[in-house]
């Protein structure tokens, strides 16, 4: 009788301590399977920013032959900004990684500033409705390319952030996680003429 | 006994859940009045009554949220940056983020249409930027704000007048898995395990009313998306498409 409510007891205890375990161990399992979700999470975000910020490079690329065209019009003498422009374009078209597309884009706009510049030297081609037309979806496509290059910009921040911070810096550094680049404004942008009206 | 401990670490993980809720806040754009906003106070009240009722006979007909705004000045933001931020905390466009918004800046001079992703095919930019010219341009430079706006809100809402978007229906959040929630039904688990191994504890009912749901998340990743039927806007988003001119 006696013996049985010892051994009563004594169990109990060793249930509260397995129960806190469990929790314990519970709680740690669970951080570790929902911050490594959210580290898988936060480098696929960084891809599929990317491949956000290509769609509207490649865009912008698309409108350059019907701007030159339609510059060439009016302008026809002006052959060394159209081979830089076509330059620029096929050099954006060629870079692969982030790192060469984002200087080839700023290649780019040099060379487009250029080209748009040439309109305040012929003012029919300024009056040109498909020019007008043009100069607003090339506008257009810069501000997506801002707007893209912000949240691509947002997602590696969030993402260097967190595989630095403890403890999901354990976690990183055993995936292998690296560090990655922003996407820099062009650092000449002060000499592109905006295309504003 | 083994009761009153589950019970007790159920009732915490509720509350920590509670508390460890979403605190995100969405950045300082005043709520919407209506499909038209005239914080400037430059709308005869009539225009604002004609666009806001077309504007209503515009989502009956076409699914397109057409949202007409006014204001002082957009500082500290570029007028193009202001309206994409407003465009996306507004959340305007249903579900195929067809949206469109007409920004006025006052002190900037600066008119700028956003569109939706959903509506990027049918409004390219350029035809926005004719849209503009040819209505908003001639009326705003005679200071004729409230006819310009009236007349740029009817020559887009005629571009688009053939369209077939979603209706935006009540917001519906993103489920994300919770990890508390996960730690929990973990817990649940090894709980089952061990109580199932003891006899003299067997497992009982009664912590049911206790299992959590998983919490309601503001957009994927934390990324401002409009989140939800704010003002009647039906949380689409914009990529900054468009166009604008300036009328100073």
């Amino acid at each position: 009788m006696f013996i049985e409510k010892e051994w009563g007891g004594f169990l109990k205890k060793v249930v509260v301590v397995l129960v806190i375990a469990a929790v314990l161990l519970a709680v740690g399992a669970g951080t570790v399977v929902s911050r490594y979700n959210r580290l898988v999470e936060l480098e696929n975000n960084i891809d599929a920013r990317w491949a956000q910020v290509e769609n509207q490079l490649q865009r912008r690329a698309d409108l350059i032959p019907n701007l030159v065209s339609t510059v060439q019009g009016y302008a026809s003498h002006e052959q060394e900004i159209f081979a830089d422009v076509a330059d620029a374009r096929s050099r954006l078209l060629g870079a692969s990684s982030p790192e060469t597309q984002m200087e080839a884009n700023q290649g780019l706009d040099s060379a487009l500033g250029r080209l748009l510049a040439i309109s305040e030297a012929y003012p029919d081609l300024k009056a040109d409705t498909s020019f007008i037309r043009l100069q607003d979806e090339l506008a257009g496509t810069e501000n997506r390319i801002a707007v893209e290059r912000m949240r691509y910009n947002d997602a590696v921040e969030v993402w260097n952030r967190s595989i630095r911070q403890f403890p999901m810096v354990l976690l990183a550094s055993t995936m292998g996680a690296e560090v990655r680049s922003y996407f820099q404004a062009t650092s000449g942008a002060a000499d592109v003429p905006q295309v504003q009206f | 006994m083994l009761m009153k401990v589950f019970r007790r670490i159920a009732v915490i993980a509720v509350l920590l859940m509670v508390a460890v809720g979403p605190a995100a806040g969405q950045g300082d754009f005043p709520a919407p009045q209506g499909y038209v906003s005239d914080f400037a106070v430059v709308m005869a009240a009539s225009d604002t009554v004609y666009v806001n009722n077309l504007a209503a006979r515009l989502v009956d007909d076409t699914g397109v949220e057409l949202a007409v705004v006014t204001v002082s000045s957009t500082a500290p933001y570029e007028p193009k940056e202001y309206g994409v931020q407003l465009f996306n905390t507004w959340g305007i466009g249903g579900p195929e983020d067809s949206g469109l918004l007409v920004l006025l800046a006052m002190k900037e001079g600066r008119v700028e249409v956003e569109v939706g992703y959903g509506l990027e095919g049918v409004l390219p930019d350029g035809l926005i930027g004719a849209v503009l010219d040819e209505y908003a341009l001639p009326q705003f430079e005679q200071g004729q704000f409230s006819q310009g706006l009236r007349q740029t809100a009817e020559a887009l809402a005629r571009s688009v007048q053939d369209e077939e978007f979603a209706r935006s229906t009540a917001a519906a959040g993103e489920e994300g898995i919770n990890p508390w929630l996960t730690s929990f039904v973990i817990f649940l688990l090894i709980a089952v395990v061990l109580t199932r191994g003891s006899r003299r504890f067997p497992p009982g009912g009664g912590y049911g009313g206790h299992i959590p749901r998983g919490r309601r998340r503001l957009g994927p990743s934390g990324f401002p998306r409009g989140s939800g039927s704010k003002g009647g806007f039906g949380g689409g988003s914009s990529g900054g498409g468009g166009a604008g001119r300036s009328f100073k």
